[in-house]
C-alpha cells in the first residue's frame, strides 16, 4: 500500500496560567480499530515516537474482554512524572484505517482513559510502518514497511 | 482527543460515541459499554469511541518497565 498523507489535529487549549489566552496545538492522530475475539471499538490513536508501545485506555481493555483487572500487569511511567499506574497487556489486532492491520502485544492502562484514545508507540506501530512528520505543512507521512 | 466543537457540552470525563462520518454526537456517559450499547440502538454499530478529556492533560508515555 502506498505511502498515506494525513491532516493534523488542531486543537485548542483552554486558557490556564501559562497560556492566559488559551494556545493551539497540532497532534499526530490516526483513525484505528482494536479488535479481540470479534469485538471492535474504532477510536483516535496519538502517533507518538517517544512511547515505547501502544498503550489504550483500560475500560477498552475491559469492554472487550482482553483484559481483567486481576490479571499480571506491569507498570506506566509518562513525562508527567509517571502516575505508577497498573498496564495491563493483551495480543490484539491494530487495525490503522488507510495503511493495514496486525497483530500487537499492547498495553491497557487507566491512565490513557484520561485522554480518551490510544498511543501508537516504537513496539507495535512503528516496528510495522515508515512514518515522516511535517509540522510546518501540518501533515504527515504513513507507510506500512 | 476530538477537537472542541462537538463536545463542549459534554463533562469531562465522559466517554462519547461519535458517528462514523464524526459529524454528530450519538451517545455519551461514563459507561463505556452503556455508551457503545447505545451508539448500536442508535443504529451506529462503527461509533467511533473518543471522550473529554481533562484540560490540559499531559499526553506524552515514554516508558512502560
Amino acid at each position: 500500500m502506498p505511502e498515506q498523507t494525513f491532516q493534523y489535529l488542531e486543537v485548542k487549549m483552554a486558557p490556564n496560567a501559562a497560556f492566559p489566552n488559551g494556545i493551539v496545538r497540532y497532534r499526530p492522530v490516526l483513525r484505528t480499530k482494536i479488535k479481540y475475539a470479534g469485538k471492535t471499538i474504532p477510536c483516535v490513536s496519538l502517533v507518538d515516537t517517544g512511547a515505547d508501545a501502544c498503550m489504550f485506555p483500560l475500560d477498552f481493555g475491559l469492554v472487550l474482554g482482553a483484559v481483567s483487572v486481576a490479571g499480571a500487569h506491569n507498570s506506566l511511567g509518562t513525562s508527567a512524572g509517571g502516575d505508577d499506574l497498573p498496564v495491563y497487556y493483551r495480543e490484539v489486532t491494530l487495525e490503522i484505517t488507510g495503511i493495514g492491520e496486525w497483530s500487537v502485544y499492547a498495553g491497557f492502562s487507566a491512565t490513557l482513559n484520561r485522554i480518551a484514545g490510544g498511543i501508537l508507540g516504537q513496539h507495535g506501530f512503528f516496528d510495522h510502518v515508515r512514518a515522516r512528520f511535517d509540522l510546518p505543512n501540518r501533515q504527515f507521512h504513513v507507510e506500512k514497511s | 482527543m476530538f477537537p472542541a466543537p462537538l463536545l463542549k457540552d459534554i463533562p469531562t470525563g465522559e466517554w462519547v460515541a461519535l458517528s462514523a462520518d464524526e459529524r454528530r454526537v450519538v451517545a455519551h456517559g461514563r459507561d463505556l459499554a452503556e455508551v457503545i450499547r447505545a451508539a448500536e440502538r442508535a443504529g451506529e454499530p462503527q461509533a467511533i469511541i473518543t471522550g473529554v478529556p481533562e484540560p490540559n492533560v499531559m499526553l506524552a508515555v515514554w516508558h512502560d518497565a
